[in-house]
């Protein structure tokens, strides 16, 4: 069983989870908003090992209207896990904003 | 093996109560979200014999993904042990197989998702969940006549699309503060009622329905996109609703689509489509 934590760039904690080889639970704080939620949904479903610490950036999700983008940038967050999934990554629009060691606030 | 906040609330012996939701899944990974209020109940049982998932709402989301084995066809149960404190609720894109149960007693839902599953049969009435402001059940296989949305009135999205609803459209006239909407791809017929009441409204997708004729009025004029290709609607409605964008171009967006293509549609006349296209110049507007 591991344990992660999924924060914002400013390191708020926006949720906390759980994940075995049986599923997973993820513990959502109350100002976590469903494109927050749409990512790390994402790879729950693709059984991706969540890591330890998860960075969202502001915006890094875009909610269409109709689901058809949240499917797109799936794909999308999808393809820049595989890049940057070390023990944390960052999840962004550009490649720019894959986890590369940067330092950011509330890293400890 | 459960992974929420385990509350060992067992479903043994004579007494195990019906469950609120039974489909089957042929998905081997399931991920839910559900968001009840803080101290209510949920339990799953997964159907592959590992044990009942229980959980505790906290009045936010909960995020539940369960893994299985192997391939095969799985039931799931779901029971809810107190209706009314069901707040979100999204069981999509999870390949659930079966008929909807009736969300009557979730009166303080505020989001409902079953989108991009197989779910088939009519559609339960949400008459009662007037608190809605969003509601997508869209990509699945429900059939017959929609039920009425108009208690709904907070809703901000309503989506059906792709499925194999039939009958009129009822009005949603009382949903004021709709911004999307979206019933394409579907086997609606008759008379598009009226959504002049709905200010908000942004898109609108209506197309691959059969709609004949359309009420005198029917769009608000903040709507920027509007999809009413491959419907059945004859040379009249065709003209008057080019005529009434034509009229209301000063309270339009600047730019725009407008979609009456398709073969089902008639073809408009030629000076009406003409002063259509030059009252709303940053539009795209498109005619069989």
């Amino acid at each position: 069983m591991r344990r992660f934590a999924i924060k914002d760039i400013n390191g708020r904690t926006l949720g906390t989870g759980v994940q075995g080889d049986y599923g997973a639970y993820v513990d959502w704080r109350p100002d976590a908003s469903e494109s927050d939620q749409t990512p790390v949904m994402a790879a729950l479903k693709a059984r991706k090992p969540i890591p330890g610490c998860v960075w969202l950036e502001p915006d890094a999700w875009q909610d269409g209207s109709d689901g058809r983008a949240v499917q797109d940038g799936s794909k999308e967050y999808l393809a820049e896990y595989e890049r940057g999934a070390k023990d944390r990554v960052i999840i962004g629009k550009t490649d720019a904003s894959v986890a590369d060691g940067r330092s950011l606030p509330g890293e400890s | 093996m459960s992974l929420g906040l385990g509350l060992g609330l067992g479903l043994g012996g004579g007494g195990t109560p019906a469950p609120f939701m039974q489909v089957t899944t042929t998905d081997t990974t399931q991920v839910w979200s559900m968001r009840l209020t803080a101290g209510a109940t949920y339990r799953y049982d997964w159907g592959d014999g590992t044990a009942i998932d229980s959980y505790v709402g906290t009045g936010a989301d909960q995020a539940i993904a369960h893994n299985y084995g192997g391939a095969g066809t799985y039931t799931v149960r779901l029971w809810i042990d107190d209706l009314s404190k069901v707040l979100r609720f999204n069981c999509g894109a999870n390949s659930l197989t079966g008929t909807l149960p009736s969300f009557a007693a979730c009166t303080a839902m505020t989001s409902f998702a079953c989108y991009s599953n197989s779910f088939s049969s009519a559609l339960p009435s949400f008459a009662t969940c007037t608190l809605l402001t969003s509601f997508y059940c869209n990509n699945n296989a429900f059939s017959g006549a929609l039920p009425s949305f108009a208690t709904c009135t907070l809703l901000v999205t309503w989506v059906c699309y792709v499925n194999a609803f039939s009958g009129t459209l009822p009005s949603f006239a009382t949903c004021v503060s709709l911004a999307t909407f979206g019933c394409h791809t579907n086997s609606f017929s008759g008379t598009l009622p009226s959504f002049a009441a709905c200010t908000a409204l942004a898109s609108f997708s209506c197309q691959a329905n059969s709609f004949a004729a359309y009420a005198t009025g029917a769009w608000a004029s903040g709507c920027a996109s509007f999809r009413m290709d491959t419907n059945a609607l004859d040379l009249a409605a065709v003209d008057a609703i080019l005529s009434e964008f034509t009229t209301g171009a000063g309270g339009r967006p600047a730019a725009g689509t407008l979609n009456l293509s398709g073969l089902g549609n008639a073809i408009p006349t030629p000076v009406t489509k003409a002063a259509c296209i030059a009252a709303l110049p940053g539009w795209t507007i498109t005619t069989h």
